[in-house]
């Protein structure tokens, strides 16, 4: 099992150091790394030259997530302010600007089928209003299908292969299997904050509140592996989890300011990082929360982001 | 800037400026037109005329100019002084229509009147009838002639009525009816004439409208008083007029003699002879000879000691007859004038009804035995029971006993109801009579079984769904933790309640049990108070829970989590997941219908349930679809395409995949797009448009950094 990477080799901050929701390499190779913060913009950083290449502001609110399409054309963000924005990259601009989740929108994930080289067709959001709304990237308006079976608020959706997942609040987790019109709900007992899916698409790494990570089996509902921490925290925020190194560790931020990485295997914790420079612990805040980890598999990187406004890329040491 | 100012009118100049053919500066008036109102046009001076707001030729008030004068408004006229010439007006008095239409034209008050005067007359003027109106103003002053028409129409004009009678050859003051063949008044030996009838007096119905008691006739002295006797003298002279002339006969006697001991009869006396009474007919004047009214003239009565004196100063025979006929004792006349029939008399006393014992009754006399009984009454009466209040109380039962009648074989529904019900019976028909309960048993054969009357029991019990009764039933056990809940003030009532609520819940099975005290009908009706309690309560919370989720789910806290969530620790699959058992328990399948348009940009095709295709289409296109079963077959077909979309976009972007890749995926997507063509499909999901769209490398390189790195990566 190679080394998990445990160096930090750059130190990204914004210029309001207000907190970070989101945080996500760029699709392909993953040399960019988008955040998305309570500033209400969106950033686009190079983590080799720690600089700001583009800033993209619309949003009225806080931006709550992120996704970027597979041709890294495209873009979309989600927001506090209940719209969904699909952004271009190059010029900066928003193309499409989505609305009809009637609260903030907290997850989102392109899917489908694009045409020859072309990104994908949809944009899957899931928001506080408990809604699942996939809308048409190429068609301005409504959405194609509104998923309302949560019972609470979606906070976080993944798109897979003819698959949408959909994790809510209301501790389940459904995925809707559109080639065989069926949903299978998961219940895994505690609120749901993150999802990721693995790379078979046969499991998904589940977030809960209550400091549990479950790895699901999707076909079977059952839980491959629990993974919790003494030191691990994760009662009140939203984090976001990822599983790497090809779903041989779960990654995930906690609350105090650390980050955990287990061992999928067998499930021990492998590392425990802290994302804040002084290697302290956070205040308890919000600030000292580790909000969201992304895994780029292309550089064997990955990132954390935090409350504090910084971003952390570690890598393999010199 | 005057110049500016008529530029509007320039038009005006231009075109018409015959009338003025020299105006060069300035708006020349408009031509006079005379049917144009008055807008400031030209008027020669002497057509011009001042008039006030009513036409009248006047000029001006006292500070501009005051009363036109003359021609042009000085002194004079066209012709200077010459006066017009004179027309006598004489022909035109009268009928004449010219000279009518002309005269208020020429010459009315009105027009020698300014406003001021106007305004004085306006103020002074009443609106009024013209003449007594019927039944409203004339009433008096025709009740001044009396008599039944006039009472009757209180209008002074003649009404239909009277003009009608007047056809039928009535006259004024005369009855109504066959003409009555009769001597003339008075004259005793002449021969018998045909005379109308006597007129009959109508009954007056006046409106009392002063405060006074019934019948009375207001103080004697005061001039009110006065003038109500006079009206009763009036009205008396008239009754007398009314007698049968065959009853005042023996009246009239004095009345002969006061005209001869009469004096100052004058002229009125000459023109009758001297049996007649001048005053019996013609104009009904009394004419009263002594200033003062009758009241002096009583004195004078009582003063006088002659009595041949006495009656000297009145005229009024007929007052002296009336006052004789008052004077004797039940000498009265019927309320319509006549004297009453021979041989009865009016009473002086009120016919009161209430004096019920006026008359009693002849007592019968102690001890008196009517003779006429027969035997067998006299059997009933000593057999009967003496009072009446025995009769009453017989019921039919007594009755049959006394007369000896055989019981009937039937039951009364008494004997089947229990003590109870029959005391309600008692208090609701206020009978204490009713027979004595039984309660007796239904009779063999018709006996409710025990489970029919459990049956008959729980349809009292109003049904409530499951589901509801659960809520509400949760809502009432959180009643402890602060929220509101019914009947919280009654705790018996409560407990009732939440059996209720659980027997319909479905935790308990046994009827509720109904407390000693309470009637059936008490209990069915507070269940379906109950069930009313529990449809108002339930649904509410029930409701409320479906729209948030409560914290117990989220449960991070254990208190929280065990507080809130104890309806909710019914989900199986909740516990589970808590107890870690993941797999069937925390799994549910749901259907799910994708819309076609989803399907289509997710490239899946779509169910079977939604798009009502069937397998077969998909059995002959994917490979080996038998062993992969039914939801692999789309995969396998998605891999396909998969495949062949991945090798398109590493053509175009580059950025993943093998060179060695290339070639398969081309060929793959060959096959594909064959397939397609096969199927007869439009390849929905190509744009040429937004393809054409996309940016080149160059711009990609430029963003995203250079070839290198991907290089490295790969």
């Amino acid at each position: 099992m190679p080394p998990f990477p445990t160096t930090p080799l750059t130190r990204l901050t914004t210029p309001s150091n207000s907190p970070i929701h989101a945080l996500t390499f760029s699709s392909g190779s993953g040399q960019y790394l988008l955040t998305g913060s309570s500033d209400r913009s969106i950033r686009l950083y190079n983590p080799n030259t720690s600089r700001i290449i583009q800033t993209y502001s619309a949003h009225g609110y806080e931006v709550l997530d992120l996704a970027v399409s597979r041709d890294n054309a495209r873009f979309v963000s989600v927001g506090g302010d209940k719209t969904v924005f699909l952004w271009d990259v190059e010029s900066g601009v928003s193309v499409r600007r989505f609305t009809g989740h009637t609260g903030r929108v907290e997850g989102c994930a392109f899917g489908g089928e694009g045409g020859e080289g072309s990104g994908e067709s949809v944009v899957v959001t899931g928001g506080r209003d408990g809604t699942v709304r996939v809308w048409d990237v190429r068609a301005k308006g409504k959405e194609v299908m509104v998923l309302r079976e949560a019972g609470d608020a979606v906070s976080s959706v993944v798109v897979g292969d003819g698959i949408i997942l959909a994790g809510s609040v209301d501790g389940r987790v459904r995925c809707y299997d559109l080639a065989a019109g069926k949903a299978e709900v998961d219940c895994l007992g505690a609120s749901v904050v993150s999802l990721s899916l693995g790379g078979d698409g046969e499991s998904y790494l589940a977030g809960t509140l209550g400091g549990k990570l479950r790895l699901m089996d999707r076909r079977s509902g059952g839980c491959l592996q629990t993974f919790r921490d003494d030191d691990f925290k994760n009662e009140e925020y939203r984090v976001r989890s990822t599983l790497a190194q090809v779903d041989g560790v779960a990654v995930c931020g906690g609350e105090d300011g650390r980050v955990v990485v287990w061992d999928v295997l067998s499930g021990e914790v492998r590392e425990r990082l802290w994302h804040t420079e002084k290697g302290e612990r956070g205040d308890g805040g919000k600030r000292g929360v580790v909000s969201a980890v992304a895994w780029n598999g292309v550089r064997e990187q990955w990132a954390s982001a935090g409350g504090d406004g910084t971003v952390v890329v570690w890598g393999a040491g010199e | 800037m005057s110049s500016q100012k008529k530029r509007p009118f320039s038009s005006t100049l231009d075109s018409n400026p015959s009338h003025a053919p020299y105006a060069l500066i300035g708006t020349p008036l408009p031509a006079y037109d005379p049917e144009a109102r008055d807008d400031g046009s030209y008027v020669p001076i002497w057509k011009q005329e001042v008039t006030d707001e009513r036409g009248r030729k006047r000029l001006h008030g006292a500070f501009t100019g005051g009363w036109s004068a003359g021609y042009f408004n000085s002194v004079g006229s066209k012709e200077g002084w010459t006066p017009s010439t004179f027309m006598s007006s004489r022909g035109k008095k009268g009928g004449d229509d010219d000279a009518g239409k002309e005269k208020p034209k020429g010459q009315r008050v009105e027009d020698f009147m300014d406003e001021e005067d106007l305004a004085e007359r306006a103020e002074g003027e009443v609106i009024s009838t013209q003449d007594g109106f019927a039944g409203l103003g004339g009433g008096r002053r025709a009740g001044a002639e009396g008599g039944m028409f006039t009472d009757l129409f209180r209008a002074t004009g003649e009404t239909m009525g009277v003009k009608l009678l007047q056809r039928m050859g009535w006259r004024a003051g005369q009855g109504i009816g066959p003409k009555v063949r009769r001597k003339a008044k008075g004259d005793e030996k002449g021969e018998v004439h045909l005379f109308a009838p006597e007129d009959s007096r109508m009954i007056g119905l006046g409106k009392k409208k002063d405060r006074k008691g019934l019948g009375f006739a207001g103080e004697e002295k005061l001039g009110s008083g006065e003038a109500e006797a006079k009206e009763e003298e009036e009205d008396s002279e008239r009754d007398a007029k009314m007698m049968p002339s065959g009853r005042s006969k023996v009246l009239v006697k004095p009345k002969q003699k006061l005209k001869k001991s009469g004096f100052g009869m004058g002229v009125l006396n000459d023109t009758g002879s001297d049996d007649e009474d001048a005053y019996d007919m013609g104009p009904k004047i009394s004419y009263n000879r002594i200033i003062g009214g009758d009241k002096k003239k009583k004195g004078l009565l009582a003063t006088n000691a002659n009595p041949a004196v006495q009656q000297k100063p009145t005229f009024g025979a007929s007052k002296k007859l009336t006052k004789q006929t008052n004077s004797l004792a039940g000498f009265r006349k019927c309320h319509d004038g006549r004297l009453p029939l021979d041989g009865f008399v009016l009473t002086t006393a009120p016919l009161t009804l209430l004096q019920e014992n006026k008359y009693p009754p002849p007592t019968v006399p102690e001890g008196w035995q009517p003779s006429r009984l027969s035997q067998t009454t006299s059997n009933t009466v000593t057999s009967r029971p003496n009072t009446s209040t025995d009769l009453q109380t017989l019921d039919p039962k007594s009755r049959a006993a006394i007369l000896g009648e055989q019981p009937l074989p039937g039951k009364s529904i008494f004997s089947f109801l229990t003590p109870s019900a029959r005391d309600r019976l008692a208090t609701a028909t206020n009978r204490k009579d009713l027979p004595p309960a039984l309660s007796e048993k239904a009779p063999p054969g018709f006996e409710l079984s025990e489970a029919d009357r459990q049956k008959s029991l729980s349809d009292l019990v109003p049904e409530l769904d499951k589901a509801t009764a659960a809520a509400a039933l949760q809502r009432l056990d959180g009643d402890s933790r602060g929220g509101w809940a019914p009947y919280s003030e009654d705790a018996a009532k409560r407990d009732r309640y939440r059996y209720f609520l659980s027997l319909r819940a479905g935790t308990e099975t046994i009827l509720p049990p109904r407390p000693e005290s309470m009637a059936l009908d008490d209990w069915s009706r507070e269940l379906t108070e109950f069930k009313r309690a529990a449809e108002v309560f339930g649904p509410i919370s029930s409701a409320m829970s479906g729209r948030f989720t409560s914290s117990g789910v989220a449960g991070s806290s254990p208190s929280t989590g065990q507080g809130v969530g104890g309806g909710r620790e019914e989900d199986p699959a909740e516990k589970a997941a808590k107890l870690g058992m993941f797999g069937p328990m925390t799994r549910s399948t749901i259907d799910f219908y994708p819309t076609r348009l989803l399907c289509k940009r997710f490239n899946v095709r779509p169910p079977a349930h939604v798009s009502g295709e069937t397998d077969a289409s998909g059995a002959g296109n994917g490979a080996g679809g038998s062993s992969a079963g039914k939801s692999s077959m789309p995969g396998l077909d998605r891999m396909i395409r998969d495949g062949g979309f991945k090798a398109s976009s590493f053509v175009s972007g580059g950025m993943e995949g093998g060179e060695k890749e290339r070639g398969e995926a081309l060929v793959t997507s060959e096959g594909l797009r064959e397939s397609r063509a096969r199927r007869g499909e439009v390849d929905v999901e190509r744009n040429e448009a937004l393809e054409g769209m996309r940016a080149g490398e160059a711009v990609f390189r430029a963003v995203f950094g250079g070839d290198e790195d991907e290089e490295e990566d790969q």
